[in-house]
């Protein structure tokens, strides 16, 4: 089956039951999607599927044929990062960083749907994506600098 | 200019003995003493890289998605181990197949009870806690791993067990250890002064007992390992806050040199107290990769990670305080109980009640008990949590008792120096941290807000809900001044680029870039031309594990001693060039000056003509000072809103004062009183493992029944510095601080719940049932 | 045994490939596939339905209904014009479901057939819905579960659209091979002692194929409330949907407290609608809904909370 990955076509032969984390990670050898639960509970596997925001740790990947996908990989323009990416690197949110790829994604979703989102909107659209060192004060502001056209990106 | 011929500098040979507080707690260690100790960077020290708030070094891959975690590393060929566990509390196994196992296709290996060495006391057959692991099978795919552990077919029969405390010291309790359900020794008694003389004495006292929860860890990275022979070498990838223990740790289990392990830590997704050495996962591993010749990877799933990798264990304490009426304490004594689960360690909560106050009589005694549950491990600020929820809630009611501020009762009885040990502070900020944090808050105003406290959206859509707001306050002290052994190089290259090589590892912590800051600052290099290279046991200089807030007073001093060292040797190069001593040069932006000139030549057009005669410096972390406690401290203020009729409360503002010396890294350290602010507010709100009591299974290993606070829970949080460097802990000034400030979140907003309700709040988390049973008191 | 992945073509593909034993409808699966990770559910087939374009369609219904496919995701009901204006509770309900991505996963079908968060249910320990008897929660750890209507399982009922559904009068388009019939949103909810391994009344070989809002409860005036612990991804520890109909009738029905959605008596819905309350006779009623409430040793504080929801929606609604 095809799926289109960062813009990129993969023919895949997926098993039965294979979950679209584990063939963007073991298959794909796009590593930025976490594991973290497994169950859908924390958000590190998040991507997002025809523009959907998805945990991909329970997605089964037979039911992705032909869909666009995006991963944190495919948030750069080549070595141009996007406005998130800078802001998030300026506003020091991420800290270990194993679920920032995950907080990107949903921070990019979010940021399509509402480009101005009050502190309600952040943290409602951010809220299926935990993180266990505690950024989200920085993620928060870092959503806000985006917002706010401080940086300029991909 | 001929070049004065000079005489090495003798390196100073002496091994002494010093303390270094691990984890809280003090241990006596022989050190070697530096060859040279740079000149302290005091408040007045002029820096310009140390201090400033700049991005971390490594954010761009942890935003790209470049960062490789352990679980991220794929060798070629690797195999996937699972780890089959126990379903009971206590028991046998009474029957397996491991000849089933093996012939699942795709199983290369089965370690099945009495197969590991006894080193690793992997898989007993007897069982002490539920998750424990029993066996584990390696296979070419997760999935025929599992169907191998499947066709185990392990049976278990269970056998009455003791997973409480009250259960395990029960008369004729289950024995969870041979040797008896108390640890040795037990209570564990610390005092000073006459608690009885001190309970005459006093005219008000609270007698309250207090409970805190099991609290799990919760890395969003489980525990990790990938292991991999060369003959008879094997490299060991693990998420882990310390390499050279995981080292040790798999050298001793597997009976081989320490030479014959390699360790190697990048990135790691959290760890939180959880990961200090090698695990089951690491032996399982090893020993698989051994047998068959092929990479292996064990990692914890959710449910493993959530039920058996460690947690803060639960405590009730006992806590008397008593007062005179102007506030002057006279006694504080505090009982505690603390189940530790199969193994741990006596970090309890009795020792932050020595040391916060000025008190002059002081009882405490622990009792720590074996109890069938998994194991505990540190948590960020193991004890002092626990014990802070205990203290500080305690003196919060007294003060109400009192009818006195409880900001006032804590000035009243500041201790200037360490009441424990009877010495003075190295640097102690706390009443900067009261002035500035309440200053901030708004706590002498704060009648005001409750007054016009206006319900928010959410409660508005609820309708006319009856709501409180409520104030609250707690403090904090956790002993945290590094120490040796800690060594760090400093090489610069012939291109000029600069590596600072230490053997220890970054949490997310930021040890890489706090690490590079401190070098180029020492160095006078631009702090995009030095890398720091780290985690690999292999080819850098030992430091400790990265835990009890270390490694920036342990591993700081150390490299700004290597860049200090690569910079002299860098001037001793430099000066013939320019034609001058060197004394006479000095270095900034990675240029060597001519003071009082404008010539000057590049690091780079200096390691030019040296081509690869090398620039190296060595580092070691001197011992502490003699006679001084260091400490870190600080003040936090709660500010909720409670709901009367449905117990939820809403945590609004957090505002936080600390005091941890020099700040390398504002921006970073910020990220950290805000992290630990985060978990403490979970500790307080929300975290709970739950077992079920029949069983003495986890009826929460995960991350939704488990709630670990969202981004929709943070209130509001202003967490900033007070205090100066401190030049008489280390010579960069600098604390740790990692831990403290998560210590006294809860108790805020405990005490700010309290507040609110008019009652008073003996357990945490404050879940609705719990609130609303103290409404109805 | 790995699971099959089959895709449904259409309505009657799907139910063709339902009528085979093993097989289970696929939504987004947030539920679906950790269950049977788990070991919850033995299907060996999924058949996925998100893809057949007449179950994934809200369509308006002559007169001021509104028809939602099984497989219309949850996002989808939050932001649709007509469910917002006139069956607005329906659309909180779903705003108010786990996060961002379980609602764009997750289906209406899929929400409505999710099985309870009972966590002995979840660790496998065996009870009237897990291969044994009995309720190991009675004498356990019983804070999160049932307190009205209860047993032989405790376990609440999960689902927060069930609860608007409920108190909107939904009506349930199953499909069957025989065709599609019709029932009750109450109807579609069954106590576990019918049938242990599911809490909706669907027969073998029966799917969700819609849900229909009836034009009689658009409008007036609407509201949903949901406690949580944290601020946002927590099962409902109590939830409420009120609605007064713009006939002036009450209906209301709370979430979190039974094994199934729980419809308030309608009685005390009458009498909110016979007039304005005041505290006292608000109290009163709160406490004639909750009449039949048996509490657990750790779950009293439920409630407490749904008698408080049910006072603050009653004032409410008698005034508008």
């Amino acid at each position: 089956m095809e799926l289109t990955v960062n813009g990129r076509k993969h023919h895949i032969s997926p098993a039965a039951g294979d979950r679209l984390l584990n063939v963007l990670r073991d298959e794909l050898h796009l590593t930025g999607a976490k594991y973290g639960c497994g169950h859908g509970e924390c958000g590190t596997c998040t991507v997002l599927v025809n523009g959907a925001l998805t945990y991909s740790c329970i997605t089964l990947v037979e039911g992705c044929e032909g869909a666009t996908i995006t991963t944190v990989e495919g948030l750069a323009d080549g070595a141009t990062m996007s406005a998130l990416q800078q802001a998030f690197v300026a506003h020091d949110a991420a800290q270990c960083g194993y679920c920032t790829p995950g907080q990107l994604v949903a921070a990019t979703k979010l940021l399509e749907q509402n480009p101005k989102p009050d502190d309600a909107a952040i943290k409602a659209g951010m809220s299926g994506n935990l993180c266990r060192c505690g950024t989200y004060p920085k993620i928060i502001s870092a959503i806000q600098a985006v917002a706010r056209g401080e940086f300029r990106g991909a | 200019m001929a070049r004065k011929p000079k005489a090495p500098a003798a390196p100073a040979k002496a091994f002494i003995e010093t303390t270094v507080v691990v984890e809280g707690r003090s241990e006596k260690r022989v050190v070697e003493l530096p060859s040279f100790e740079p000149a302290a960077w005091t408040e007045a020290a002029e820096l310009s890289i140390v201090g400033t708030r700049t991005p971390r070094v490594d954010a761009n891959e942890k935003v790209t998605g470049r960062a490789r975690y352990t679980v991220d590393i794929a060798r070629p060929g690797m195999l996937i181990a699972v780890v089959l566990r126990s379903p009971v509390a206590k028991g046998a196994i009474t029957s397996f197949d491991a000849a089933a196992a093996r012939a699942v296709p795709g199983v290369f290996g089965v370690l099945a009870p009495g197969d590991a060495p006894a080193a690793t006391r992997l898989f007993p057959t007897k069982i002490s806690y539920a998750g424990q692991p029993v066996a584990a099978v390696c296979a070419d795919s997760f999935g025929a791993a599992a169907a191998g552990a499947r066709a185990m077919a392990m049976k278990f029969e269970g056998a009455p067990f003791a997973a409480t405390f009250e259960a395990a010291t029960a008369p004729n309790a289950p024995l969870v250890r041979s040797k008896g359900n108390l640890m040795e020794n037990m209570p564990i008694v610390a005092s000073r002064g006459d608690v009885e003389a001190g309970l005459k004495a006093a005219d008000v006292t609270v007698t309250r007992e207090y409970r805190t929860p099991v609290q799990l860890h919760s890395a969003l990275e489980p525990h990790v390992a990938v292991a991999e022979w060369e003959g008879d070498r094997v490299t060991i990838w693990e998420s882990t806050q310390g390499i050279f223990r995981v080292r040790e740790g798999v050298a001793e289990a597997l009976g081989i040199p320490q030479s014959k392990v390699r360790v190697i830590k990048q990135y790691m997704g959290g760890g939180f107290g959880a990961k200090n050495g090698a695990a089951a996962h690491t032996f399982i591993a090893a020993l698989f990769a051994r047998s068959t010749g092929r990479p292996v990877q064990c990692f914890n799933t959710r449910k493993a990670e959530q039920t058996d990798a460690g947690n803060r264990p639960a405590t009730t304490q006992r806590v008397t305080i008593g007062a005179k009426k102007d506030g002057t304490l006279t006694l504080i004594t505090m009982s505690a109980d603390i189940p530790l689960g199969v193994s741990g360690w006596e970090g309890g909560p009795g020792q932050m009640y020595h040391e916060l106050y000025a008190c002059p009589n002081v009882r405490t005694d622990e009792t720590f008990a074996y109890v069938n549950a998994s194991g505990m491990q540190a948590f960020r600020a193991p004890g002092y949590a626990e014990g802070a929820f205990g203290l500080e809630s305690a003196i919060n009611e007294l003060a109400t008792k009192l009818g006195m501020d409880p900001l006032a009762l804590r000035r009243k009885n500041f201790a200037k120096d360490d009441p424990r040990l009877k010495r003075p502070w190295s640097g102690n900020a706390l009443r900067e941290c009261y002035d500035e944090a309440a200053r901030r808050f708004g706590w002498a105003t704060r009648d005001d807000r409750r007054a016009t406290g206006a319900p928010t959206a959410r409660q508005r859509e609820e309708g006319a809900a009856r709501t409180r707001r409520g104030f609250g306050m707690a403090a904090q002290v956790w002993p945290t001044g590094g120490g040796p052994p800690s060594y760090a190089h400093v090489r610069i290259n012939s291109d000029a680029s600069i590596d600072v090589l230490a053997g220890t590892q970054d949490l997310g912590t930021g040890a890489r870039t706090v690490l590079s800051q401190i070098a180029a600052e020492a160095l006078g290099a631009k702090l995009s031309d030095v890398t720091a290279v780290i985690g690999d046991t292999e080819s850098l200089p030992y430091t400790g594990n990265s835990w009890g807030s270390m490694t920036t007073p342990s591993v700081g001093p150390a490299a700004r001693m290597a860049a200090e060292e690569a910079r002299r040797l860098l001037l001793e190069a430099a000066a013939p060039m320019l034609g001058v001593e060197p004394s006479d040069l000095e270095t900034k932006d990675s240029r060597v000056m001519v003071r009082d000139t404008d010539r000057s030549m590049t690091f780079a057009e200096i390691t030019e003509q040296l081509g690869n005669v090398m620039i190296i410096g060595r580092g070691t972390r001197g011992p502490n000072p003699a006679d001084v406690s260091i400490a870190t401290f600080g003040a936090q203020f709660a500010e909720v809103e409670v709901d009367l009729d449905t117990g939820i409360v809403r945590v609004l503002r957090i505002v936080a004062a600390h005091d941890a010396g020099r700040i390398i890294n504002p921006l970073l350290a910020e990220s950290q009183l805000e992290g630990g602010i985060i978990q403490g507010l979970g500790y307080g709100m929300f975290e709970e493992r739950v077992m079920d009591p029949a069983r003495g299974v986890t009826l929460n290993p995960d991350l939704h029944d488990y709630r670990i606070p969202t981004i929709a829970d943070i209130p509001t949080i202003e967490a900033f510095f007070v205090g100066e460097s401190d030049a008489i802990a280390n010579h960069t000034g600098a604390r740790g601080l990692a831990e403290p400030p998560l210590i006294p979140t809860a108790p805020a907003i405990a005490a700010a719940v309290a507040d609110a309700i008019g009652g008073f709040v003996t357990q945490i988390p404050l879940t609705p049932w719990r609130v609303l049973g103290a409404i109805d008191q | 045994m790995p699971t099959q992945y089959q895709g449904a073509t259409s309505v009657e593909d799907a139910v063709a490939k339902l009528s085979k034993p093993g097989v289970r409808i696929l939504g987004g699966g947030t539920d679906l596939l950790v269950a049977m990770e788990s070991g919850l559910d033995p299907a060996s087939t999924l058949v996925d339905i998100t893809k057949v374009a007449a179950l994934s369609t809200i369509t308006e219904l002559p007169g001021g209904g509104v028809r939602l496919g099984a497989a219309v995701h949850l996002d989808a009901i939050t932001t649709h014009a007509g469910i917002l204006e006139r069956f607005p509770a329906l659309a909180l309900a779903a705003s108010e479901v786990a996060t961002p991505a379980i609602r764009a996963m997750g289906t209406l079908g899929g929400n409505l057939g999710q099985r309870p968060r009972c966590w002995y249910l979840r660790q496998r320990i065996p009870c009237h819905k897990n291969g044994g008897s009995g309720c190991p929660a009675i004498e356990g750890e019983n804070q999160y579960h049932a307190v009205l209507g209860a047993g032989p399982c405790h376990a609440a009922h999960p689902s927060d659209l069930a609860v608007a559904l409920l108190a909107l009068d939904a009506v349930v388009v199953v499909r069957g091979s025989a065709g599609p019939r019709t029932l009750s949103i109450d109807g579609l909810f069954a106590n576990a002692a019918s049938d242990p391994h599911s809490e909706v009344t669907l027969a073998a070989g029966e799917m969700i194929e819609a849900v229909e809002l009836p034009a009689a409860s658009a409008g007036g005036t609407q509201r949903f409330t949901k406690l949580m612990q944290r601020g946002v991804w927590d099962f409902a520890l109590v939830s409420l949907a009120a609605i007064k109909r713009a006939d002036g009738n009450v209906r209301m029905a709370l979430g979190g407290v039974a094994p199934t959605p729980w419809l308030v008596n309608p009685s005390v819905g009458e009498d909110v609608a016979s007039g304005a309350l005041d505290e006292d006779s608000a109290d009163a009623l709160a406490l004639r809904a909750l009449h039949d409430a048996n509490p657990l040793a750790n779950n009293g504080y439920k409630v407490q909370q749904a008698a408080a929801l049910l006072k603050r929606a009653m004032l409410e609604l008698s005034r508008a």
